[in-house]
């Protein structure tokens, strides 16, 4: 058996510039697919990243009318239970929404403080030494991660983390000011912050540019300032009077299946609601990633083709230079299925070590891909736009000395079928 | 005791119009320990004959039986083996392996067969053929005459029951050429082997202990 290696290492030894012209037309086939898998990968996990997980596909957000012309879409506590009737939902919880604008020092943000039920509350994650606050008599605020962000000098043009050399977690436990309301009933009060969420600052998604409060409180709070007069933000019917019951900006409706999301939106839409969902993005992003991926996988593919036709060519020259060393190892009674594993061994040996290198080299594309995606494309720092992922070095090690053997198989079956008499016949 | 018994044997190139009867109802018997020289005229079957009877080529009609087997029924791989234990072939053109030694050339047959080489033999055989300090060369760093004396070795090695030789002095020039054949003579006696030899050289061929003569397919002396 080990003659067979030998001859064959031997054979690739003498016939260096062929072997190695070979190989590296395979680290080039290698190189192109393992990068653009890569690139697909990596572009596939920031599009996902987007998503805060698979779960929030489930949830609903159902936005109520706050005109008296379309009184069947406010949504009030009634409505939550109607909506909490339609089949395949879980749970519903309302949300209410008011614009604000709080300040930090030079820093302003204008943005919605969003009222939550107190359970919705207790699922948020949040930053160390934050807490949920408790229920006194005014609302506390929650930060969302990407805060520091938002907030604004409008003289410098900066905003708080670049202008502060602090983290956003900082403000916890200080009340910053905060107005709403318009003309003669704006209101200037200040509300404490007790809390920002767990998360990078750069990673942005709808939470992370957010403020919650407990809902409760805020409705207590804007009733209560509000005096007997029409509370900031409810709507009025056409008497300019507002109704008896609280009406929200909006609801939240999870389904108990993501596979049942298409139901319950037909129903809430059939119900005149407007609705947002992420299941409709997240399955464009999917098919984007799809149409991604096939599209840099077949350029990959047909490169590696040209390097399997490649070893294909190289083991066929091989047969053809060495006619004369087939014959005779077939007359001093070699066994035909040695013959065939060595020119199998030979271009198996081609492909692994395409295979090798190729990936090898890989890594450093994938670095200079990320290295591109950060300063030209404007990616944040530690950006991986390339990820080549374990699974990824294996199975392309494996393809491509599999692709090797494949590619060798018919000039190997033409070398072992070779009449020796030919060869040795001179 | 024969080695080799030829009946019958038949061989036919071609069809039609080309069709060459290359053996042509060949009868022959070989002993254990002989020589014989096969001479005749350019195209009378002499390398077919040798062929066929080293199993490198199949006969169309007739029984050979080479150290009591019948290799006419032989599948391609029975055939693959029983060359490389029964059979030694020297070739005009030496055919040595180039990216080997001499002496992996020499051990090759052995490891064909998946045995262990026989150390003390295979260098008896080297020092016999005079290939001492060559053992390490390849191929093409050697003479001819060396060379042809590697590819004797190599026949020698596996401890065949016939030797075949085709012409193995015919690239050499005389001085060379008898220098081989006394060689290969002498290893062939010393190590009681059975050698058929093709010569166009009819001194040759008078080394051996009969000669036989080919004319168009048949045996005609
Ligand atoms: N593969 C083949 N196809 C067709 N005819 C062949 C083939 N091999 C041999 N022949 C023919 O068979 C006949 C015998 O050939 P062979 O090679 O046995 O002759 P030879 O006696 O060895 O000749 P030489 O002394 O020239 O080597 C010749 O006429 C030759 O042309
Ligand atoms: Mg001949």
């Amino acid at each position: 058996m080990g003659w067979m290696f030998r001859l064959s290492l031997l054979n690739m030894k003498r016939r260096r510039a062929r072997t190695v012209l070979t190989i590296l037309g395979v680290t080039i086939g290698v190189i192109s697919i393992v990068s653009l898998l890569a690139l697909g990968l990596g572009v596939k996990k920031e599009l996902l990243s987007q998503f805060e997980d698979e779960n929030s596909v489930k949830n609903i957000t159902v936005y109520g009318s706050q005109s008296y012309k379309e009184k069947s879409k406010l949504i009030t506590d009634k409505t939550l239970e109607k909506f909490e009737q339609i089949d395949k939902v879980a749970y519903v919880y309302p949300e209410y929404e008011i614009f604000v604008s709080l300040s930090m020092g030079k820093y302003m943000a204008y943005t919605n403080i969003v009222g939550i039920p107190r359970e919705q509350l207790e699922k948020l994650k949040l930053a160390d030494g934050s807490s949920l606050g408790e229920g006194g008599q005014k609302p506390q605020l929650i930060l969302g991660n990407s805060m520091g962000l938002l907030f604004y000098n409008y003289n410098t043009g900066l905003n708080f983390s670049e202008g502060e050399n602090k983290e956003l977690t900082s403000v916890v436990n200080t009340s910053i000011p905060t107005e709403f309301g318009y003309g003669d009933s704006a209101v200037i009060t200040k509300f404490k912050v007790s809390g920002v969420l767990y998360g990078k600052e750069e990673d942005y998604s709808m939470q992370s540019q957010s403020v919650f409060c407990d809902l409760e409180v805020l409705k207590r709070y804007l009733k209560y300032n509000a005096n007997g007069a029409p509370v900031y933000g409810q709507p009025m019917d056409e008497n300019g009077n507002t109704y008896s019951e609280w009406v929200y900006t909006s609801a939240v409706v999870t389904v108990n299946d993501i596979e049942n999301v298409d139901f319950v939106v037909k129903k809430l839409q059939d119900m005149g609601f407007q609705i947002s969902n992420d299941k409709e993005y997240l399955e464009s992003a999917k098919r984007e990633i799809k149409i991604i991926q096939v599209l840099l996988g077949g350029i990959g593919t047909i490169a590696l083709v040209v390097a399997v036709i490649g070893i294909s060519n190289t083991m066929t020259t091989s047969v053809y230079d060495r006619v004369n060393e087939i014959g005779v190892l077939k007359v001093i009674g070699c066994d035909l299925d040695e013959l065939l594993m060595m020119f199998l061994f030979e271009s198996g040996v081609l492909g692994f070590a395409g295979g090798v290198l190729g990936v090898g080299l890989s890594f450093g594309i994938k670095g200079i891909i990320n290295k591109v995606a950060i300063s030209l494309l404007g990616f944040v720092k530690g950006t991986s736009l390339a990820v080549i992922p374990i699974w990824l070095i294996f199975v392309s090690i494996g393809v491509s000395t599999v692709l090797g053997i494949l590619a060798g198989y018919f000039p190997a079956r033409w070398a072992s079928r070779l009449n020796p008499l030919t060869a040795v016949r001179k | 005791m024969e080695i080799v018994k030829m009946e019958h044997v038949t061989k036919i190139y071609g069809a039609g119009d080309t069709r060459v009867w290359a053996l042509d109802d060949v009868n022959l018997t070989i002993d254990k320990g002989e020589t014989l020289a096969v001479v005749g005229a350019s195209g009378s079957g002499k390398s077919t004959l040798l062929h066929v009877m080293g199993g490198v080529d199949t006969a169309d009609n007739g029984n050979i039986v080479v150290d009591g087997k019948d290799i006419t029924t032989l599948s391609d791989d029975e055939m693959s083996v029983f060359r490389r234990r029964k059979i030694g072939f020297v070739f005009q053109a030496y055919h040595l392996i180039p990216v080997l030694t001499v002496e992996e050339n020499i051990r090759m047959p052995i490891l064909l067969d998946h045995k262990k080489p026989d150390r003390e033999y295979i260098d008896h055989i080297i020092e016999m053929l005079g290939l001492k300090d060559r053992r390490k060369h390849l191929p093409n760093q050697l003479s001819g005459g060396q060379q042809q004396r590697a590819a004797i070795a190599r026949a020698l090695a596996n401890r065949p029951s016939l030797i075949l030789a085709d012409e193995p002095t015919g690239a050499l020039d005389s001085a060379n050429g008898s220098e081989v054949m006394t060689l290969l003579h002498d290893s062939v006696k010393k190590l009681n082997q059975t050698l058929v030899l093709i010569t166009h050289n009819i001194d040759l061929a008078r080394e051996s202990d009969r000669i036989i003569k080919l004319a168009d397919g048949k045996i005609i002396e």
